[in-house]
């Protein structure tokens, strides 16, 4: 191992030995100029909306921003944008500013896994997150900012939440407790919905718990370790535990406590709130601004009651804007949908070089291959729409050579004007979609598109009095480019 | 006198959730409507909250349930 990736691994066991916590994190982000405090006092609507969209713009160094001074919510505090871009979380790692995205994409694949869970038990008594415990008159208003994210939700969302739950029929196994983001409406001071599919995890948890007549409690964790939102957001197998991906993925222990209600939460997280099923209960939900930049529809959802609060004293609450993109769910969950796609790939087409699923949880996504012999990138393309995630989701796919950056949308757009004919582009159509694509012809239904924009090969007929510059590629090239970068810095100051 | 913002439901129907003080004088309400679910402030912008100036595509009518599907249908009443 050379001594560059000896000081970067130094650098990532001290940032995560550092960061336990949220508070840990922005501190952190602060001391490198990504956090700010915004200055002025803002309203609930739509200033906070405002902001974050603005911020949303710089995908590459867009800050983390606090705002501590909330019209009505005096003490109250809200932060955005915490994974809203690449650079939060190539510190995060342990990488320094200037990080590329492609290097990220490498250093997400190198850290994956959940073989090796590492965690630090924390009891109750000690835990931070139960520093202030509310059980009584309990009431959501009060203890949250709570503010409408786009101008038309349904009502006020907890967005960014990591909700934790156990299957209702083995509560005791800590590989099936569940650890998932999703969008939580409130409904009155102790009730709120959980939307969720029967798909997903905490679904069939839900339809098992109103079947079986069993209970049915979850812990909403707001607030939490950087880390944990970023695996939270990532599909892992029904037996396979959030938690330890998170720990694996830090390379350090997560503080593990457990809530009041029976669940393992952080013990660092800002709050907790506990909450029940309310069996057979649904409420009208929606709409809510989704990630593909369009409402969802209203529908009835399950209902759960607020049974007790703990937080900590001042807590943030870590929203998060979602819309048209760029927005911080992008960079949130961009390198964690390429990630699993590109190690299924690899088992069997070790050609696929990288894969760039960051467009709207992959709705769009960019592969690149070394082609084993002519046409092979459409069976690449073939299997990845067979992939967990590809089954559902990847709409549009272009295929690009192993030269081409898939991160670099410059070079992407060179592959696909040089290399790209009309019979290189399949469709294929009235396959599954999923529901909230808003380019569906149908909810659930829509086409598939493949770009083959690799190049030519034999026994192809290839242009005539064409062949492709080879211009000076690899680690030198990169090294060069940041040293122009650093030049300009330099001369800035 | 209030009315819900997204159903028109009239002010029966719309719960007083919270009220938002600055040094004690009162700076904006939570409503939450009975009917329909939607929650609001009273000082958000009027594309928001005035069903004059709101996108006719948001109304919902809760005289219509079955415009509205279960994500998850209650046990029972699964196939």
């Amino acid at each position: 191992m050379d001594s560059k990736s000896n000081s970067l691994l130094n650098e990532a066991r001290a940032v995560a030995e550092r960061i336990h916590s949220l508070r840990d994190f922005l501190e952190f982000l602060s001391e490198h100029g990504q956090c700010i405090t915004w200055p002025d006092t803002v309203m609930p609507e739509p200033d906070i909306r405002n902001v974050a969209v603005a911020a949303g713009r710089d995908a590459m160094n867009g800050p983390a921003i606090i705002f501590d001074k909330i019209t009505g919510y005096p003490g109250k505090r809200i932060v955005v944008g915490v994974h809203g871009s690449f650079t939060n979380l190539a510190l995060l790692l342990g990488y320094p500013k200037g990080t590329t995205i492609k290097e990220l994409f490498y250093e997400f694949v190198g850290r994956w896994g959940a073989d090796k869970p590492l965690i630090n038990r924390i009891e109750p008594g000690k835990a931070p997150v139960h520093a202030h415990r509310v059980e009584r008159n309990i009431n959501l208003y009060e203890l949250i900012p709570l503010y409408r994210i786009n101008e038309y939700d349904g009502g006020f969302y907890i967005a960014k939440a990591n909700i934790v739950s156990r299957d209702p029929s083995d509560p005791d196994d800590f590989n099936k407790q569940n650890v998932g983001i999703y969008r939580i409406q409130v409904h009155g001071p102790d009730q709120l919905t959980i939307m969720t599919v029967p798909s997903h995890d905490l679904g069939q948890q839900i339809m098992m718990a109103e079947r079986e007549d069993l209970p049915m409690k979850v812990a909403i964790m707001i607030g939490n370790h950087p880390a944990m939102a970023l695996f939270a957001a990532t599909p892992v197998n029904y037996d396979e535990s959030e938690f330890a991906y998170a720990s694996q993925m830090m390379g350090s222990p997560l503080d593990l406590t457990q809530s009041g209600n029976g669940m393992d939460i952080l013990a660092n997280s800002e709050m907790v709130i506990e909450a029940e099923l309310v069996h057979n209960k649904r409420a009208l939900e929606g709409p809510f601004g989704e990630f593909p930049g369009s409402y969802s529809g209203v529908r009835h959802v399950p209902v759960f009651k607020v049974t007790a609060v703990s937080h900590r004293a001042d807590p943030f609450f870590e929203s998060i804007y979602v819309g048209q993109g760029w927005t911080e769910h992008d960079t949130l969950i961009g390198l964690n949908t390429s990630v699993p796609i590109y190690a299924q790939l690899k088992q069997t087409m070790p050609e696929v070089v990288g894969v760039n699923a960051l467009y709207q949880h992959g709705l769009t996504a960019i592969i690149s291959v070394q082609n084993r012999f002519a046409g092979f990138a459409k069976s690449v393309a073939m299997r990845a729409l067979g992939t967990p995630h590809g089954l559902l989701y990847l709409k549009n796919l272009i295929l690009v050579d192993q030269d081409v950056d898939p991160f670099d949308l410059n070079q992407v757009m060179w592959a696909l004007s040089t290399r790209t004919r009309a019979s290189d582009i399949v469709v294929i159509p009235n396959m599954p979609m999923v529901i909230v694509d808003p380019a569906a012809e149908v909810p659930g239904k829509g086409h598939r598109l493949i770009i083959d924009a690799t190049s030519h090969m034999p026994p192809d007929p290839v242009g005539a009095d064409a062949k492709i510059i080879t211009p000076p590629t690899g680690k030198e090239i990169d090294d060069l480019a940041k040293r122009i970068k650093a030049l300009q810095g330099d001369r800035k100051q | 006198m209030t009315s819900c913002p997204r159903c028109r439901a009239d002010q029966s129907h719309c719960r007083e959730e919270w009220q938002g003080l600055e040094s004690g004088k009162l700076v904006w309400t939570v409503w939450h409507c009975t009917r329909c679910s939607f929650t609001w402030r009273d000082t958000e912008p009027p594309r928001s909250i005035d069903y004059a100036v709101r996108e006719a595509f948001f109304r919902v009518d809760p005289d219509r349930p079955e415009n509205y599907g279960q994500i998850i249908p209650p046990a029972g009443t699964r196939d």
